[in-house]
């Protein structure tokens, strides 16, 4: 919520007039040691949770991630255990039976066995929480913003005691608009803790993104803090970085053990749809 | 010239001869004048405020005072008992600083324990080209070895390898906290009000303490005693305004001086609604007062109020500092010299949306200190000149609060606890000459923390996440740390042109800035030493050997140092810094270390001076959990710095500057690998700050011509043509890594440079 601010800040600063020119360089950089990256969600009610592994890569070596296949991947909680699937037609992506209940509150294990290792490693862990929704929702709107030719979607709802961290994605015409993690909007509850939230912005989308006359959905998560913190940091490492007000390049975490990347999480989610108005 | 010897004859043995150096032509004192004594060969230079004191052989004696800039004043006096002689000088004409003349300087390089520090003049630094036509103090100091730039055009400085908030930097001894305006690209000095800085690089001396690296004191001119007398400047994105004049002849005077930018008013010209009710500027405001009481007494008010605003229809933000000084000089004797100092200096920021906007919110944050100080210079003997006193500073640290403004506010109000702490210190030190070659300064400051409730003391886990609390009441002093600070000084005079110096100083720190970017911005918080935080202390040992050439035409040194940190703080990865009420939990804590060797060659003059110098510096941090706690370079860490500084003085009428600045690039972290997630590019990074940027150097220029001195005329103007960056070298500001918008694998690297060639056209007057 405050890095908002802060980019506030520095895009108004930017536009106030600091001239600034950019041009390509070109810096020689080491390859670092090849890791394996895992991306992995666990949905609780609204979609298949999927487990992705690819392997990280120089990186100015222009290719998609290369696919780690054949390896095994389990979920397994203190209620039960599951294997994911890999899709034939998808290498490196593996899916959970689709009537899996993941109920919140319970811990959930991601156990992967690779097929070749990847730094001498084979086995890799990590785990994570199914965080509770206890966020009532109200109404969310849209509204055109002019100057800026950009739709903001407020939304309305009264937020739970104790720390809540949210993540909001949209949807429209049954398309994820947000489906970039730069595009995701995280943010904790520290300036409006167990109080009504008034109007607050979630969602800044493109003139043509969503029309009048149409549902738009907004899709609301309840994430740990750890998915959080992921989330805003990844956020960090890919936004432009400036002396005055960027801190220094920084690893994002992980909860991956045995040297891995990437992030292992479970989230609970709920759609709100709302008609698009008519232009002012 | 006016000389007040009281002559009592018959006496034996020493007397004190005290008195006052001043300006003939304003009346302003002159700070580090030298009086020489030949027939002992000793001498002493007059304090910050132009007093001196020294014993002198009963009989008759040679006096010889002098000044750089100024004619020498010799005077034969008959010393029976203690004497006052106060010395006006006369500034040299133009027609003498026409001819290249023998410099008769200080030589206080040669002759005074104190090492490390470097003393700049209004009249040098208003040679230097100036960025953007402003003169400016801080980028002056930045030329200076051992100093180094935090960012291209930034007003942050590192010194021997310090974080910027290890700078003490003051204006009339009020603390400056944040020195830069228009995000650092501007100071807050205004060079018409400023009389001369001097910048301690670590010798700090014992009546200092609270920061590491060095000591930035500033003093303002004090407005000329004897006729009224006004100068200012119209430059392109700033006028300058300074009256000053005697309200009393020779008793009371004033210095009022204002800076303001005005960009934003062409702004108003424009037909767009959304461009011309922007408000974008930053003002000074520097005022002065002084009353000379009697011989004994003398009192000065100084304030500074300047503000930096940004406006609009959406947004507003603004902060500025705020100071004000009033300072007592008072001689017990003619031996004892003393100045009570109190202090009231505040930084704040306001920032949110406009009043206008259904859901504005207002975002405020200060720093308020109290500081109460006395200091007392005591001439005990020939051979000993001590120094004492005390200081006192309360600070109120309000890290920040937001506030919703109407019934549409998205929130309400958060705010975080204020800190409340006390930070005294006492101090002794004491010049002893030890025979005709060794001189030395030994001296002792007691530095002593609390922080007083009311408070609240989070308790953190390994990890940096908060466990629990303990609260803490009113004028409850909750939290003490303490510390021995010694520092010594060794002379040693080679012969009459070289010395040989060695110091020693421990400072402890117990406040810093909340700062992660290299730059700084600010919202970059202080806050305090607590009961999580121990005070960062500093020790630095330095060697150095001076000599000057031609009789003091030039001036080098050679000096060696070495500086260690204990409790060094940094911020782990990906702090969270902003409004931050558990803020300690991301700060991280180790050592820090760093050694350098820096030469100079200075020219002194007035048809050409200027210098050279050269720095070779290495800083380092060893904190546990970045890096994992390997020991990585500094962000300040830029071990090659030259520096070019020269200014010809053609004739009276025409002076050209240049600066040339060349420096090893900053080490940055990049990235040796990436990651695919979320449909994106994620880099995985080496180790921090395993990279540079490419070198800095860039050559700025200015050329000078002033309208020809007319005796009965008053109004004088002279029109400055100055290049920042004059072959236009793309230094990067920064680098970024992307990915091409149009190729999703396709990842480069994207260098932004902010300042290319940049002509500017100042006029200067007057009267």
């Amino acid at each position: 919520m405050k890095k908002v601010y802060q980019h506030i800040i520095l895009l108004t600063l930017i536009l106030g007039g600091l001239v600034s020119c950019t041009e390509k360089i070109d810096i020689k950089l080491k390859k670092g040691d090849v890791k394996l990256v895992v991306e992995g969600y666990l949905f609780q009610n609204d979609s298949v949770s999927w487990v992705r592994l690819t392997k990280s890569a120089g990186y100015f070596s222009d290719t998609p991630p290369e696919a780690v296949k054949d390896a095994i991947v389990s979920i397994s909680s203190d209620l039960f255990t599951f294997q994911l699937n890999e899709k034939p037609d998808k290498p490196g992506y593996y899916f959970a039976p689709r009537n899996i209940k993941l109920p919140s509150g319970k811990k959930y294990r991601l156990n992967i066995v690779l097929a070749k290792a990847i730094g001498n490693k084979t086995h890799y862990e990590a785990s994570t929480m199914m965080p509770k929704f206890n966020t009532v929702i109200d109404s969310v709107t849209i509204e055109l913003i002019p100057l800026v030719g950009r739709w903001l979607v407020r939304l309305y709802a009264k937020d739970s005691p104790g720390k809540d961290f949210y993540m909001f994605n949209s949807m429209f015409n049954n398309k994820l608009i947000t489906d970039t993690i730069s595009r995701k909007i995280v943010i904790d509850d520290v300036l409006f803790n167990g109080q009504y939230i008034k109007g607050i912005g979630v969602q800044i989308l493109y003139y043509r993104e969503i029309y009048p006359g149409k549902y738009y959905t907004l899709i609301i998560s309840e994430i740990t803090k750890e998915y959080y913190d992921f989330v805003t940091q990844v956020q960090d490492e890919i936004r432009f970085k400036d002396p005055i007000f960027s801190g220094p390049p920084s690893n994002v975490i992980t909860n991956i053990s045995n040297g891995a990347v990437g992030f292992f999480t479970a989230y609970p989610s709920i759609r709100y749809r709302v008609l698009v108005p008519a232009q002012p | 010239m006016t000389i007040l010897p009281q002559l009592i004859f018959g006496q034996s043995g020493k007397r004190a001869v005290n008195g006052q150096i001043k300006d003939s032509e304003s009346g302003e004192f002159l700070a580090g004048a030298t009086i020489f004594i030949s027939k002992t060969s000793s001498g002493t230079v007059s304090n910050e405020y132009g007093y001196y004191t020294l014993n002198l052989p009963v009989g008759k004696n040679h006096i010889r005072y002098s000044y750089i800039g100024y004619n020498d004043s010799n005077l034969i006096v008959q010393i029976n008992s203690d004497t006052t002689i106060n010395v006006e000088l006369k500034p040299l004409s133009e027609q003498l600083q026409e001819i290249e003349i023998k410099v008769q300087s200080a030589r206080e390089n040669i002759t005074s324990t104190q090492m490390s520090v470097n003393k700049l003049t209004a009249a040098t630094i208003k040679n230097i080209p100036a960025f953007m036509g402003e003169v400016d103090l801080v980028k002056a100091l930045q030329l200076l070895p051992g100093v180094k730039f935090v960012a291209e055009g930034s007003s942050g400085f590192s010194v021997r390898g310090g974080s910027p908030d290890q700078n003490l930097v003051m204006l009339d001894e009020a603390t400056v906290y944040n020195a830069g305006h228009l995000m650092g690209f501007f100071s807050v000095f205004n060079s018409d009000a400023v009389k001369s800085v001097t910048l301690y690089k670590g010798d700090i001396p014992a009546a200092y303490g609270g920061r590491l690296s060095s000591l930035v004191d500033v003093r303002m001119k004090e407005g000329n005693s004897k006729q009224f007398h006004g100068q200012g400047g119209v430059g392109l994105i700033a006028a300058r305004l300074l009256f000053e004049g005697p309200i009393i002849k020779n008793k009371v005077s004033f210095m009022v001086s204002g800076r303001r930018t005005y960009a934003d008013l062409f702004l108003k010209l424009s037909s767009d609604a959304n461009i011309n009710r922007n408000q974008l500027y930053f003002y000074d405001l520097n005022t002065k007062l002084n009353y000379s009481i009697n011989e004994n007494n003398h009192i000065f008010f100084s304030g500074y109020f300047g503000k930096d605003v940004f406006k609009n229809n959406f947004f507003q933000m603004n902060w500025g500092n705020a100071t004000g000084t009033f300072r007592w000089n008072h001689l017990f004797s003619k031996k004892i010299f003393s100045n009570f100092t109190f202090v009231v200096n505040r930084f704040n920021y306001n920032l949110g949306l406009a009043e206008t906007n259904p859901r504005a919110f207002m975002w405020q944050s200060s720093l308020t200190d109290y500081n109460l100080k006395g200091d007392f210079a005591w001439l005990l003997n020939s051979n000993n000149k001590i120094k004492f006193g005390f200081s006192s500073i309360y600070h109120n640290f309000f890290p920040g609060k937001i506030t919703g403004i109407g019934t549409q506010a998205v929130i309400s109000e958060y705010a975080l606890d204020n800190n409340y702490a006390l930070e005294s210190g006492i101090y002794m030190s004491d010049e002893q000459n030890v025979g005709a070659r060794f001189t030395l300064r030994y001296g002792l400051r007691f530095s002593l923390f609390n922080n007083i409730g009311p408070g609240i003391s989070f308790h953190f886990n390994t990890y940096g996440n908060v466990t629990d609390s303990t609260v803490f009441g009113k004028n409850k002093f909750f939290n003490t740390y303490w510390g021995l600070e010694p520092r010594l000084g060794i002379l040693y005079q080679l012969n009459e042109n070289s010395s040989l110096k060695v110091s020693y100083t421990r400072i402890f720190q117990y406040i810093q800035q909340a700062q992660n970017s290299s730059a700084g911005n600010p919202l970059d918080i202080w806050f305090p030493a607590s009961p999580n935080v121990k005070p960062q202390i500093g020790d630095q040992i330095a060697l150095g050997y001076f000599r000057n050439f031609k009789k003091d035409m030039f001036e080098t040194s050679v000096e060696l140092y070495y500086k260690t940190i204990e409790n060094a703080v940094d911020f782990k990865d990906h702090a969270d810094l902003l409004l931050n009420k558990y803020l300690e939990g991301e700060l991280r804590f180790g050592k820090g270390y760093g050694y350098g060797l820096e030469l100079m060659v200075r020219k002194n003059g007035n048809k050409i001076s200027g210098w050279i110098s050269y720095t070779y510096s290495r800083t380092f941090r060893q904190i546990k959990d970045i890096n994992n706690g390997i020991p990585y370079p500094a962000t300040y860490d830029r071990p090659n710095d030259f520096s070019l500084v020269m200014n010809y003085h053609l004739n009276t009428q025409i002076s050209f500057g240049l600066n040339w600045v060349f420096l090893s690039g900053q080490p940055v972290t990049f990235p040796v690998g990436r990651m695919g997630i979320g449909n994106t590019i994620v880099p995985i990074y080496s180790g921090r700050n395993e990279y540079r940027l490419p070198d800095y150097h860039r050559l700025d220029l200015s050329f000078t011509w002033s309208e020809k001195q007319k005796a009965k005329r008053k109004w004088h103007s002279e029109i400055n043509f100055s290049i920042y960056n004059a072959y236009n070298r793309k230094n990067p500001w920064v680098i970024n890594f992307k990915t091409d918008p149009n190729k999703p694998n396709l990842t480069y690297a994207e260098m932004t440079y902010i300042l290319g060639f940049l002509p500017a056209i100042t006029y200067n007057f007057k009267f």
